[in-house]
């Protein structure tokens, strides 16, 4: 059962897009979406979607694997289509059917709604798609430093990030330890009403936490022992450096996205 | 004969290799038995696979004469009859007192208030903590010792005819160490228990159990009594196993011609032995 979550989703292919520095790609990212919120028209969007169909093809990614990130999100999407196709009044009756009737507005925001989503949804899944976690914290990083002045803690906020990352896996292997012991104690996880379900979860979650607060305090320790005061005056071993490449890509990009927004 | 396996085999993807292959014993009532082998052998799914948590993807698995790997079997009759107690059992502890963590099986079983508390009583006074003066305690303010008996008091509650106990002294101190695998001995008398160890430590399962089986990738390489095995030294270490260190220098011993009796795992029957020799 806990097999299910997806789990770095990162894929290793040999492409431009992941070579690419991230702080490149996420500066793109955030980019995509702004012209996305601004953009209006049908050939807008058709352009957007042409975009992320070739940049997909570009970094080497399978399409199923775009096609599952959206899956989780699949419910709220439909939800905001339906909304949208029967709360929203305007232009012509489409179709009617006693009290309840599409109108033209509607359909048009129901449908753009929803391309909004999805775009956003596979872009960004694009980003997580081909950079790995360890990129994407430093990157974060990087462009999170002019902001320290302002009292952003960039390097803490990235480290947390890194941390937690590493935790997942650990923490579910230990769940499943866990959970197989207290069914070894005639534990019951599945059957039951919604509120004896959740009560069921404690003899999960106590231990899980215990387990948790252990494994921090021990990192803690560890990291001071190796002399770990924060990100002050810390070197790296792969530090990041834009390249031409990065500057030529990027700034085309960028130029790209910022006409469509523009233009069209 | 109170455990049959039948050509069991396991693999945990499709893919992949078996975990186990094709592994047939049989465990008589009382016995003590003990699971060696390296990590990655398959020894923990393999006492999973005897507790029910796991359904092997073919053979048997027979609990007094019930086969346990078939469809409609009431697993949690199966969990109560195998208790098995997990590396780090303290781990599992959740409760706010040390009674209710020890009642959280036998509560599950749904005995009535009294049972339970006679239950309690008694598993608390097997692994030696005074019923009075822990029932009422946080089981996160014991020390790592006590926790673990607490966890196993956890699992004798629920009466089980077979208990498995997976390394149970890991991490232990020796004192408690000692202390622990007396108390396991003491309550297998009580309980009429039989007994399943997995363990690293050659000391305790050549002392302890009456038959040894040695796992190593996923097949059952030997089946024997500690004696049996002994003559075996050579075939072990070449598993990367071994016999106790005190047997070793024992069989190195008869190997350079002292006529000596190897089938000694403790120290001072070592002493004596070899003394003996020596003065003859």
């Amino acid at each position: 059962m806990l097999n299910d979550i997806m789990l770095g989703q990162y894929l290793d292919r040999d492409s431009i897009v992941h070579s690419l520095d991230p702080r490149i790609k996420i500066l793109l990212v955030i980019l995509f979406i702004i012209v996305l919120f601004i953009s209006k028209t049908l050939l807008g969007y058709a352009v957007l979607g042409g975009f992320i169909i070739i940049s997909t093809l570009i970094a080497k990614i399978e399409f199923k694997y775009i096609l599952k990130s959206l899956k989780p999100l699949l419910f709220i999407i439909s939800l905001t289509l339906i909304i949208h196709l029967f709360l929203t009044k305007g232009g012509e009756v489409i179709w009617e059917w006693k009290f309840l009737s599409i109108e033209e507005k509607g359909l048009n925001l129901g449908l753009f709604m929803a391309a909004r989503l999805i775009f956003l949804i596979t872009f960004t899944s694009l980003l997580t798609l081909t950079t790995s976690p360890l990129e994407l914290t430093d990157g974060l990083e990087k462009l999170l430093n002019p902001f320290k002045r302002f009292g952003v803690p960039a390097h803490e906020l990235a480290m947390m990030m890194t941390i937690a990352l590493r935790f997942i896996p650990t923490l579910l292997e230990e769940s499943e330890k866990i959970l197989k012991a207290q069914k070894a104690r005639g534990a019951d996880f599945e059957s039951g009403n919604l509120i004896q379900k959740a009560k069921s979860l404690i003899p999960l979650l106590v231990p899980l936490f215990v387990s948790a607060f252990r494994r921090a305090d021990d990192l803690a320790l560890a990291m001071e022992a190796r002399c770990y005061r924060g990100g002050e005056g810390r070197t790296r071993m792969n530090e990041l450096h834009l390249s031409r490449a990065d500057y030529l890509i990027g700034g085309a990009t960028a130029i790209f996205l910022i006409f469509v927004a523009i233009l069209i | 004969m109170l455990i049959k396996v039948e050509s069991v085999t396991h693999q945990y993807d499709d893919m992949g290799e078996s975990v186990l292959n094709d592994i047939n014993f049989s465990i008589n009532k009382n016995e003590f038995i003990s699971l060696i082998g390296h990590t990655g052998s398959g020894k923990s799914t393999l006492v999973q696979i005897l507790n029910g948590l796991i359904k092997p993807i073919s053979g048997q698995v027979f609990l007094s004469g019930e086969d346990i790997t078939g469809k409609d079997v009431d697993l949690k009759k199966v969990r109560q009859q195998v208790g098995l107690v997990f590396q780090y059992p303290e781990h599992q502890l959740f409760e706010e007192t040390v009674y209710q963590d020890v009642a959280f099986g036998p509560k599950n079983l749904g005995l009535s208030e009294e049972t339970i508390e006679d239950r309690v009583k008694d598993s608390l006074k097997s692994v030696n903590l005074e019923y009075e003066e822990f029932k009422d305690r946080s089981p996160f303010k014991l020390s790592g010792g006590q926790q673990r008996r607490v966890a196993i008091a956890g699992v004798l509650a629920m009466r089980p005819k077979v208990l498995i106990l997976d390394e149970p002294t890991a991490g232990l101190d020796p004192r408690t160490r000692i202390e622990l695998m007396e108390e396991i001995i003491k309550f297998k008398e009580e309980f009429n228990l039989t007994i399943i160890l997995v363990s690293h430590r050659m000391e305790e399962v050549f002392q302890l159990a009456d038959r040894i089986l040695v796992l190593s990738e996923g097949q059952l390489v030997f089946n024997e009594s500690p004696t049996e095995l002994t003559s075996k030294y050579h075939q072990l270490q070449q598993l990367g196993l071994g016999v106790p260190e005190i047997t070793e220098v024992l069989v190195n011993l008869k190997e350079k011609g002292y006529d000596l009796n190897t089938n000694i795992f403790d120290i001072l029957s070592a002493k004596d032995e070899i003394i003996k020799v020596l003065r003859s």
